[in-house]
């Protein structure tokens, strides 16, 4: 129930009047918009991909990049692919807290209002273990999402960047910023509180636009950061630094690709020496942690910081504490030649690119280069419609957090679905050791797409989830709530739901590379399981079912014909019989299954 | 257990494997031993990457000296926040005698870290080879130096893609290399066989995914299911599915690794379960998975893995195997993160030792032919922090452990010129003896003939003048 005054103006309003309004209002957003977007989303450097490759398909690769996937409607994809790339881009990816396009609210939970509640990590992880009448977390679960829960934090995140209502592209950028750019590891000391202040920092910084260079400061100044290195305790005294260097270094290195190459000793012996001088004097205070070691707030003080300017990267870095100089030194740090080269490479290749040749590298360093005031927005959005992103040259492996979050997104269509994990987001977590924010590699960053495509054990788990029947068995969810999916909720209709059209839009959904790998040997197997119930050797070879139906078959005349019959075979989703409802949600829960564990799942290329 | 039935369940499995990787693993299959732990009949390197750049000073501290001056006494004055005591003569003394246990080579007088006793006794024996000032990257960066050491190429950059040194000695060994890591290694990753001194080509056909070699099959279905099952008839069709398109795929696409991962698992996955079925866990193994065992999980996983490899050694053909540990990276409190990961790896009752002791209980030759190479990215500064620890420097130690070991330390373990350096700002142990020479002499004892083509761009890497590595193994 609305208490908007619109509804009843609405009422006396005329006709004329009424779309005088609407236009006004939509004029209106639009400046707004516009005003909070920044700079245009192009760059030298990065050709805009032509109208005739932005397609639907190329608007879904996008979204599985930059967003999980995203929980944007067919039509809103569709939409978006009608637009200029430039002004579809600058609705698809922002961040704001709630893109309500790219994460429609849910409308089944009208009471829960997700899109209307704050997105910080904070806000959800309290609203999530609260006790109030519009979570709909199930009750036994709420204190898992709390920051006293050893893994709240990670389980707050995984669901923020899936629940409607939220925006998953913020998410996406903010899994890169903490779990690979600067990363820290909450198995290593770093408090829930610590994790959320960091997140939410870094998020807050992006969304108001700061420049990369201070949003990078933000996250080297923040507890998370000094407490997993363990600099929250050094001190200079008497011309002495009572310190390591490890965050010192890191800070050049990670936060911007500056290694010191060609300028080795003046870079070991006087940047590093400095910079770690340069973080000294921080104490830790706490807002809501109940411990002093998990506190959240960092007091950048005088005593026990340096009291001078210190030389580094052949600049004086003044400031009186922590904080001031290194605010300072991030300025020179964004613009030096190592950071304009290996900055933007490090972001593309965490986000979309395994093999940055040379000649795509160039253009990465001109278009970033190219910008008086880094912009990592800008840059992403230029770089997700270029004609760089969009080659049949760029290939992306996916990483098991990836594939996970894309099939959670693209299958649910509601947040009750999360909230009971249907997607079974439990097996990245216990089976295939994968945790937001307990990043592999430590400091340098969570699991990565080559390594796990290269690693056949986590190739046996993903097909092991696959032929548990994770989708294709509905009878009951982890809680032990009856599970029924209704895929009519999402799926266009047509003149019924047939075989062969669901097949395309799952595979589309799921995989979205415009049907290119979707041959007759995969047509062949999703239309058996969705039109039959069957594997395909046990509808085609029914009494000689080991023996597998080859390619072959398919593309003579037999197999051929019964392509085409399955393919006109009606889904009856529309059924009277319960029963046979769900038992067909199932047969489509199935295809899911074996669409995910087929090898189109696990990597994409560019077109 | 029917041995019989196994052997025929065994034989099946292999004709079937021999039939189906013709042109995918080379498997010896003529020195099969069908039940049991198989007799390993060449050398075999276990690569063991201790992640974060081990302070291998640490380990292998100089005997202190009183003598004001000394490399004894000023090298531990460097070292005293991580050594934690105070620097006095006696407060150091008492640390040295308290944590070191006494070694030598020729005239230089050492300790090895007390936690690491079964290392003390592996040199004691002979069987521990200790190469100083290993040179693999000037950058101290751990990203950039991972992929140079595991690369086996110093002209890498944080970009650079390709083979690995692990990989290229597979494709120059004929055999393969079985990766026990959660994800294989780039250290594992193999070259394409038709350029194989291109170092930015990968052809992964000679790597063995191996996580846990005891749960490596795909999911089947079972010979009695009647296929009512989702899940059964999903197995089915994704089998038959896989089986049919891997084909159509091209090698250079990137799909065609999945298909290939598929295709091992499937083929190796039955073949291994049946000889492993006959292999039992040595219980010493069996006691690092309960509750309250010092071993962690990921070392007890990868050292059985080990174990376990090599029981099937001839099955996959394997000369070559990488492991990796972490937690090296001791920027502070170093004195306590050290001595317990090396407690955990090289201690008397350690995953090494116990490895060690398990194969000389089940084969002494597979032991016999067994080396370690443990090492990191990196090694680190001359002097110790204000946190206790060490920051990120350059010449690291390798160890090399094994019956075929020719113990003793090659290249200088503690120069006298780095007394100057003591006090210097960053001053590190510096790496003088590249790793291309250092692995290339490994490669060579894997198999001869083999250093130039896993190292290729070695002819110019530096050298110790005088150090001679040819005598790293016995004859």
């Amino acid at each position: 129930m609305t208490t908007s005054p619109l509804p009843r103006a609405e009422s006396v309003l005329p006709r004329a009047a009424r779309v005088l309004m609407a236009i006004c209002v939509l004029h209106f957003a639009g400046l707004t918009f516009a005003a909070t977007a920044g700079e245009p989303p192009t760059l030298p450097g990065l050709d805009v991909v032509g109208k005739s490759r932005w397609t639907p398909t190329a608007v879904r690769k996008v979204l599985r990049t930059f967003a999980f996937g995203g929980q944007a409607s067919d039509a809103q994809i569709d939409a978006w692919a009608k637009m200029t790339p430039q002004a579809a881009i600058v609705e698809m990816l922002s961040f704001s807290e709630h893109n309500l396009k790219l994460s429609p609210p849910d409308k089944k939970l009208a009471k829960e209002a997700l899109e209307r509640r704050p997105q910080t990590l904070r806000a959800l992880g309290n609203f999530w273990s609260s006790g109030s009448a519009a979570n709909m977390i199930p009750a036994d679960n709420r204190a898992d999402y709390a920051r006293a829960n050893y893994d709240g934090v990670m389980l707050t995140w995984s669901l923020a960047a899936r629940v409607r209502g939220g925006n998953p592209f913020r998410h996406r950028v903010g899994y890169w910023e903490t779990n690979f750019h600067l990363a820290v590891n909450h198995n290593s000391g770093v408090s829930n509180y610590q994790l959320v202040r960091y997140y939410d920092d870094v998020m807050a910084a992006l969304g108001r636009g700061d420049g990369y260079d201070a949003v990078i400061t933000t996250a080297a100044l923040s507890a998370a950061i000094a407490q997993h290195y363990d600099h929250r305790n050094n001190r200079f005294y008497d011309g002495e630094c009572y310190c390591n260097e490890d965050f010192a270094r890191e800070f050049h290195q990670l936060g911007f690709g500056v290694l010191g190459s060609g300028d080795t000793l003046y870079h070991e012996r006087v940047s590093i020496k400095n910079t770690a001088a340069a973080l000294t004097g921080m104490l830790f205070t706490s807002n809501e942690a109940p411990n002093d070691w998990e506190a959240e707030n960092v007091v950048f003080g005088t005593d026990g910081h340096v009291p001078t300017a210190v030389p580094i990267l052949h600049h004086s870095i003044s400031g009186a504490t922590a904080r001031e100089k290194i605010r300072k030194l991030a300025t020179h740090d964004i613009v030096h030649r190592e950071s304009l080269a290996n900055l933007p490479l490090m972001i593309v290749q965490n986000f979309a690119d395994d093999n940055i040749s040379a000649t795509e590298a160039a253009a990465l360093r001109t278009a970033w280069r190219s910008m008086a005031k880094k912009d990592l927005l800008r840059f992403l959005r230029a770089y997700a419609i270029s004609t760089l992103y969009h080659s049949t040259t760029r290939v992306k492996q996916l990483t098991s957090l990836d594939r996970f979050m894309i099939a959670a997104n693209r299958f649910a269509d509601t947040n009750l679905e999360h909230y009971n994990d249907v997607p079974e987001m439990w097996r990245l977590y216990y089976e295939e050791e994968v945790i937001p924010f307990v990043p592999w590699h430590d400091v340098f960053g969570h699991q990565n797409g080559p390594e796990t495509a290269a690693s056949a054990e986590l190739f046996r788990k993903n097909y092991r989830r696959a032929t548990d029947a994770n989708f294709g068995a509905s009878a009951q969810d982890l809680n032990g709530r009856e599970r029924l999916k209704d895929w009519r909720a999402t799926m266009p209709k047509g003149d019924g739901y047939f075989v062969g059209a669901t097949a395309e839009w799952l595979w589309e959904r799921f995989v979205s590379d415009g049907l290119k790998n979707f041959g007759p040997l995969e047509r062949a197997h999703v239309y058996a399981l969705l039109g039959y119930g069957r594997d395909l050797a046990a509808v085609l070879h029914r009494n000689t079912a080991d023996v597998a139906v080859t390619l072959a078959e398919l593309k003579q005349g037999p197999g051929k014909a019964w392509l085409a019959k399955a393919t006109n075979l009606r889904l009856p989703l529309e059924n009277s019989d319960e029963d046979i409802r769900l038992r067909t949600n199932d047969r489509i829960g199935a295809a899911v299954d074996f669409i995910i564990a087929t090898p189109f799942m696990l990597a994409e290329e560019g077109r | 257990m029917d041995h019989q039935a196994s052997r025929r369940r065994f034989l099946r499995n292999s004709l079937a494997l021999a039939t189906v990787l013709g042109n995918g693993l080379p498997l010896g299959m003529s020195q099969v031993k069908a039940d049991g732990f198989a007799t390993l009949n060449h050398p075999f390197l276990a690569n063991i990457m201790l992640n974060g750049g081990p302070d291998m000073r640490h380990l292998l501290m100089p005997a202190f000296s009183s003598v004001e001056g000394s490399y004894g006494r000023e090298f531990w004055r460097a070292r005293v926040s991580s050594q934690g005591g105070e620097d006095t003569v006696a407060a150091l003394d008492a640390r040295w005698n308290a944590n070191y246990l006494p070694a030598s080579s020729g005239g230089t007088q050492f300790g090895i870290l007390k936690e690491a006793d079964w290392l003390h006794e592996m040199w004691n024996a002979g069987k521990v080879a200790v190469i100083c000032g290993v040179l693999n990257d000037t950058s101290r960066d751990h990203e950039l130096a991972t992929r140079m050491m595991e690369m086996g190429n110093r002209q890498a950059n944080k970009f650079s893609f390709g083979s690995g040194w692990g990989g290229r000695l597979a494709q120059a060994t004929n055999s393969n290399v079985v990766a026990l890591t959660t994800s294989p290694r780039r250290f594992s990753f193999c070259p394409n066989p038709n350029a194989p001194q291109d170092l930015t080509r990968i052809d992964n056909r000679r790597l063995i995914p191996a996580a846990n070699m005891r749960e490596i099959a795909l999911a089947d279905a079972s010979s009695d299911s009647d296929y009512s099952q989702t899940s059964d008839q999903l197995k089915r069709g994704l089998k038959h599915y896989y089986a049919q398109r891997r084909a159509t795929v091209s090698r250079n696409s990137v799909y065609h690794q999945f298909f290939e991962h598929e295709r091992k698992l499937r083929e190796l996955g039955s073949v291994i379960d049946a000889r492993l079925a006959t292999v039992a866990t040595p219980d010493a193994m069996n006691a690092w998975f309960q509750d309250g065992s010092e071993i962690g999980y990921d070392v007890a996983l990868q050292t059985r893995n080990l174990y376990d490899a090599l029981a099937c050694n001839d099955l996959l053909d394997i000369r070559i195997a990488s492991l990796d540990f972490n937690g090296w990276d001791t920027h502070d409190d170093q004195s306590t993160e050290f001595a317990a990961n090396v407690k955990t790896l090289l201690g008397t009752n350690g995953a090494l030792a116990t490895l060690y002791n398990e194969l000389g209980n089940v084969d002494l030759q597979t032991r016999a032919n067994t080396v370690f190479l443990l090492g990191g990215e990196f090694g680190r500064q001359l002097a110790s922090n204000g946190g206790g620890g060490t920051d990120h420097g350059e010449g690291l130690v390798s160890l090399l452990i094994g019956d075929s070991v020719q113990g003793g330390v090659y290249g200088t373990m503690f120069p006298e010129e780095e007394l100057a350096r003591f006090a210097e700002e960053s001053a590190q142990v510096e790496g003088v003896n590249a790793i291309d020479h250092v692995f290339g002499r490994v490669a060579e004892w894997v198999m001869p003939g083999t250093k130039t083509q896993v190292f290729p761009n070695g002819a110019d890497a530096p050298l110790e003048t005088g150090l001679d590595l040819s005598g790293l193994f016995n004859a």
